[in-house]
């Protein structure tokens, strides 16, 4: 798995490096669409009752914090 | 029933005191206050249902953001239903994952309640936080931090994040295990990476490690081993570790996909991928529908059995969680958001408000199934 785990971290560091072509502020529109934001609020929901129902955790970018459920 | 309408009479009465205080607390020199009601009912194969309540406030004073999140969860596990004595009965209440004793009868539902806070404040990139959760059995906190950083003309953000908590276990009475007081402890860190890849094309990429020491299996579960029933036991250490990735992608035609993959594996030996993908889709300005679908599966722990047949499990662990087993899960799902716009106005609100509805599906390899249903309101002063 280590092997998959590397490859996963060299498609990413070259993807950071392709991006390096700078987006101006004023050319962000789309990005800055609500459709376009991944919510933090509902990711950490979501992993809550996810945690308690799969062995497995993490992708929410931070700690859930700790209940009886999990 | 009674205790649900006393709740919702509760949550009203925040939400009231909320919509009351932030119009305040903006003349008071606070900018940008928000508040945020979501309601969740969940319900599983098992007759488990879970109903969640959260609210949250935001705001800013001069250049230091807060926020407060309250929740309250309200789980009640169904009676066991198999005939009093026989076999059927014998072995749920064996297998149970509820405390079972005088105080708790097995035929009955058992109700448990869970009540959270968590504040953060955040000052230039830099967050702090606090994190408070009582349960009847367990007791959480936990304190956070956070740093962001933009670069190249913020086309590029780094931010780092770490937690620690420590939670205080008390099982209560339970007629087949011996139960005493026990501690969880857990150490949190993360590196996410944000690019911004082209006008309409964003890829955020992580890292999180997990390292948890103490209690980490069901103190009132039994496990069958040898033809014997004995208590549940898992190793006390836990070091878990993820990397996972996320792929926006904004569509000509006023839709956006996002695609996402997940690896995890820990030193108990589960490992797990998942992969997701979202379309959301404007249908007019203000109603935006989203599609969803999740796949996911896991490698077992390896001290997990389906039957233990050897005194003494496995090096001593033996478990009854399927969590910890082999298997594959599937996530369906839509989801609604309305931009109420000017329709408020006509009634007399000013600030804009955004209503949600969703319903999820979710069914795994082991015939276990769940309905997730969330609707929320969000509005800002």
């Amino acid at each position: 798995m280590k092997r998959y785990a590397r490859w996963f971290w060299v498609i990413g560091v070259t993807q950071l490096l392709m991006g390096c072509a700078t987006v101006k502020p004023y050319e962000k529109e789309n990005l800055a669409d609500p459709i376009m934001t991944i919510s933090a609020d509902e990711a950490l929901r979501e992993l809550k009752w996810l945690e308690a129902r799969e062995g497995s955790t993490g992708g929410a970018g931070g700690a859930g914090g700790g209940c009886g459920c999990k | 029933m009674r205790l649900q309408i006393t709740h919702m009479r509760l949550c009203a009465g925040v939400l009231a005191a909320c919509a009351a205080a932030l119009p305040a607390a903006a003349r008071a020199g606070l900018d940008d206050p928000a508040v945020s009601y979501t309601f969740s009912h969940y319900t599983d194969v098992h007759g488990v249902t879970v109903h969640g309540q959260y609210v949250t406030t935001t705001m800013r004073l001069q250049d230091v953001g807060l926020s407060v999140q309250w929740v309250h969860d309200h789980v009640v596990f169904p009676a066991i239903s198999a005939p009093p004595g026989s076999q059927e009965a014998v072995d749920a209440i064996t297998t149970a994952s509820r405390p079972i004793s005088a105080n708790a009868n097995p035929y009955e539902d058992y109700v448990k309640t869970r009540n959270s806070i968590e504040t953060t404040a955040t000052f230039h990139g830099t967050s702090l936080g606090y994190y408070v959760s009582v349960e009847s059995d367990y007791f959480a906190q936990m304190i956070t931090f956070g740093y962001n950083r933009g670069f190249i003309g913020d086309n590029l953000n780094i931010a780092f994040g770490g937690s620690y908590s420590w939670d205080h276990i008390t099982p209560l009475a339970d007629d087949d295990t011996h139960n005493t007081p026990d501690y969880r402890r857990t150490v949190h860190g993360n590196v996410i990476a944000t690019q911004v890849l082209s006008r309409t094309t964003s890829l955020r990429v992580g890292t999180e490690l997990n390292s948890v020491h103490g209690l980490q299996h069901d103190p009132y579960r039994n496990v069958y081993v040898a033809g014997t029933n004995v208590p549940e036991n898992a190793p006390s250490e836990r070091m878990r570790h993820d990397l996972f990735a996320d792929l926006n992608q904004y569509i000509n035609n006023r839709s956006s996909l996002n695609l996402d993959y997940r690896y995890y594996s820990d030193d108990w030996g589960v490992s797990s991928h998942a992969v997701g993908i979202k379309l959301n889709q404007y249908v007019t300005d203000n109603l935006v529908f989203r599609y969803r679908y999740r796949y996911y599966t896991q490698a077992p722990a390896t001290f997990y059995r389906e039957d233990y047949t050897q005194p003494g499990g496995v090096n001593g662990y033996q478990t009854g969680d399927y969590r910890l087993g082999n298997f594959g899960a599937n996530l369906f799902g839509g989801r609604v958001s309305w931009n109420t716009g000017r329709w408020l106005r006509r009634i007399g609100v000013s600030a804009p408000a955004q209503l949600m509805f969703s319903y999820e599906r979710y069914f795994n390899s082991n015939n276990f199934s769940a309905s997730i249903v969330e609707t929320g309101l969000s509005v800002a002063f």
